[in-house]
C-alpha cells in the first residue's frame, strides 16, 4: 500500500477507534500513531466520545456486583495495612522454565474445572479467579525481575550509613521517589522473639514526628524482604527501624536500630 | 510530648543501611485520579481497585446493557472487564488515553464477544437494532428495566443531546457499528447503503460528536 497523506490518516482516526481497521490499512495506521501525537490525540478523543456514548445509560448495577467482582478479582484479601510480605532471599529463584510450566498447569486447570463444572456460572467465576491469581503471580515476578534490573542500574545512587550493634547485619532501603514506593533488603539480622517485629519509619520534611510504616521479621536465616511499601506523602528525608510489638506500633517505642538519611532530597 | 525516635549512634560501626534512590529518566506523565489508581493496581493494591470500581461500574453496567441487553450477561462483562483491568493495568498507558475509554474498550469487547457467541445473535438480529435509517436506534430504547435508575450527570445527559442532534443516519450508522459491533460492511449490507456512504457517516458522525462533547473535556468518572 502507498504512503498516506496525514490526512488521510486522520479520516482513519474514527474507524480505527472502532476496531474497522485490518491488514495493511490497520499495520500502516498503527505505525503512524506512534509517530505522530497528532493522531494518538484523534484517536483518544473518539475513543473518549465512544465511551461517552455508551456510557450515557442512567442505570446502576445492584450493589451485590461489587462484592462478586472484588471476590472475583482480587485474588487474595488485602494484607494488613500495617504487615508487608517478608520474603527469604536465599530461597528466591530467577523465574525459570518450572515456573512458568506450573503457572500454566494452574492455567490448564483452570479450564479443566471449567469444563466440568456443573454450574457454569459459577465455575465461570472460578477460573476467573483462577486465570487472575496467575496474572498476578506473573505480575509479582515481572515486578521483582524489573527491580532487579534496576538495582543493576549503575547509575543507581546510594549511601552507606554505620548502624550501632557489633554485628554485620545489612539493610538496604530502596526508594522510588516517583512511584512512591520503597522497598527493603537485609541480611544477618536477628530474628526476634515472638511477639516482637522489625518496622520502619520514614522521615518527612517539615513533619516533627517518624511516619509507621511495615512491620516485618527475619527468616531463621536472618533474611528479609518487604516490597511495595507505601511511602507516605512529602519529600522523605530519612528511614530508620526499630522494634516493636508484631503489626507495628503508630508511634516508636525503643530506640532505632538501624538509621539513615539521604544524601540528595528531591 | 509527641513520639521521637532515638537513634543509637556512637558504638561500634559495623551494621550498615544503605538507602538508595532509583531514579527514572523518563516518568510518564500521571494527571488524573483514574491514572493514579490504575497504577496502584498495577502495583497490586485492592483498595485503587475498589474504588475504580466505583467510580466506573455504573456506566460499564449500562454498556454492556446496552450491548448484551440481558441483565445477567451485563452483570457478567463487568466482573470479566474488572478482572481484564486488573490483570492488565501494569500496561495502561497514560499517554494513549482516558481509564475511562480504555475500560470501555475492554467492556465493549468482552460483551461483543459474549453476544457473538450465544445462539442469542439470531434473536437479536430479529429484534433490536436499526429498523431505518431514518428511526435511529435510540439510547436504551429497548433496554430491559434496569435494576436501578440514577440521577443523570450532566456527561450523560449532554450526550444524549449530543446524538439526539446528529442527522439519524449517522446516529445509526455510529449505534451499529459501536452497540453491534459491525463493520462497514455489514452496515452497508444492513442499511441498503453503499460503503463510501457508510465509511463518510462513521466519520462525520464521530466528528461532531467529538466536537460536541469538546466543551465537557476529558472523559472522567462522574
Amino acid at each position: 500500500m502507498s504512503e498516506r497523506h496525514d490526512d488521510t490518516m486522520l479520516d482513519l482516526a474514527e474507524e480505527y477507534a472502532l476496531g474497522m481497521l485490518a491488514g495493511d490499512d490497520l499495520r500502516q495506521f498503527e505505525a503512524e500513531l506512534e509517530r505522530d501525537p497528532g493522531l494518538r490525540a484523534s484517536v483518544a478523543a473518539s475513543r473518549d466520545a465512544l465511551a461517552s456514548m455508551g456510557y450515557a445509560i442512567p442505570v446502576r448495577p445492584d450493589a451485590a456486583l461489587r462484592d462478586r467482582v472484588l471476590r472475583t478479582v482480587v485474588p487474595t484479601p488485602a494484607p494488613a495495612p500495617a504487615v508487608a510480605t517478608v520474603t527469604d532471599i536465599r530461597s528466591r529463584r530467577r523465574v525459570g522454565v518450572g515456573t512458568w510450566m506450573s503457572l500454566a498447569a494452574i492455567a490448564a486447570a483452570a479450564v479443566i474445572i471449567t469444563k466440568l463444572a456443573v454450574d457454569l456460572r459459577d465455575t465461570r467465576e472460578q477460573a476467573a479467579a483462577a486465570e487472575v491469581r496467575v496474572a498476578a503471580r506473573d505480575l509479582e515476578l515481572a515486578r521483582r525481575d524489573s527491580l532487579i534490573a534496576q538495582l543493576a542500574d549503575p547509575t543507581l545512587e546510594s549511601v552507606s550509613l554505620v548502624a550501632a550493634t557489633g554485628r554485620e547485619p545489612a539493610m538496604r532501603v530502596y526508594i522510588d521517589r516517583r512511584r512512591r514506593v520503597a522497598l527493603l533488603t537485609a541480611s544477618a539480622i536477628d530474628s526476634l522473639p515472638a511477639g516482637r517485629a522489625y518496622q520502619l519509619w520514614f522521615f518527612v520534611a517539615g513533619v516533627q514526628t517518624p511516619v509507621p510504616s511495615v512491620a516485618f521479621n527475619a527468616s531463621a536465616g536472618g533474611t528479609a524482604m518487604v516490597t511495595g511499601v507505601e511511602l507516605p506523602e512529602g519529600v522523605i528525608t530519612a528511614t530508620a527501624i526499630t522494634v516493636e510489638p508484631e503489626g507495628g506500633s503508630p508511634a516508636p517505642t525503643s530506640p532505632a536500630v538501624f538509621a539513615g538519611s539521604f544524601e540528595t532530597s528531591r | 510530648m509527641p513520639p521521637r525516635l532515638y537513634v543509637d549512634s556512637g558504638k561500634s560501626a559495623a551494621a550498615r543501611l544503605e538507602i538508595s534512590i532509583l531514579t527514572t529518566a523518563h516518568a510518564p506523565r500521571t494527571t488524573t485520579p483514574d491514572d493514579a489508581l490504575v497504577h496502584a493496581m498495577a502495583q497490586g493494591d485492592a483498595d485503587a481497585m475498589a474504588r475504580i470500581y466505583d467510580r466506573w461500574s455504573a456506566p460499564l453496567f449500562g454498556l454492556a446493557l446496552r450491548i448484551t441487553r440481558e441483565k445477567a450477561d451485563a452483570e457478567e462483562v463487568v466482573v470479566d472487564t474488572f478482572a481484564q483491568a486488573w490483570r492488565d493495568a501494569a500496561r495502561f498507558e497514560t499517554g494513549r488515553g482516558s481509564v475511562g475509554a480504555w475500560l470501555a474498550m475492554i467492556a465493549r469487547s468482552r460483551a461483543l464477544d459474549l453476544v457473538r457467541s450465544s445462539t442469542r445473535r439470531n434473536r437479536l438480529n430479529d429484534s433490536a437494532t436499526v429498523e431505518s435509517a431514518d428511526a435511529p436506534v435510540g439510547m436504551g430504547s429497548r433496554l430491559p428495566s434496569p435494576s436501578a435508575h440514577v440521577e443523570d450527570d450532566e456527561r450523560a445527559r449532554r450526550v444524549r443531546e449530543a446524538l439526539d442532534a446528529l442527522p439519524a443516519a449517522q446516529r445509526a450508522t455510529l449505534e451499529l457499528a459501536y452497540f453491534e459491533g459491525l463493520s462497514q460492511t455489514e452496515i452497508a449490507e444492513r442499511l441498503a447503503e453503499p460503503l463510501g456512504t457508510v465509511k463518510t457517516r462513521v466519520r462525520l458522525g464521530l466528528r461532531r460528536l467529538r466536537e460536541a462533547l469538546a466543551p465537557l473535556g476529558p472523559l472522567e468518572a462522574s
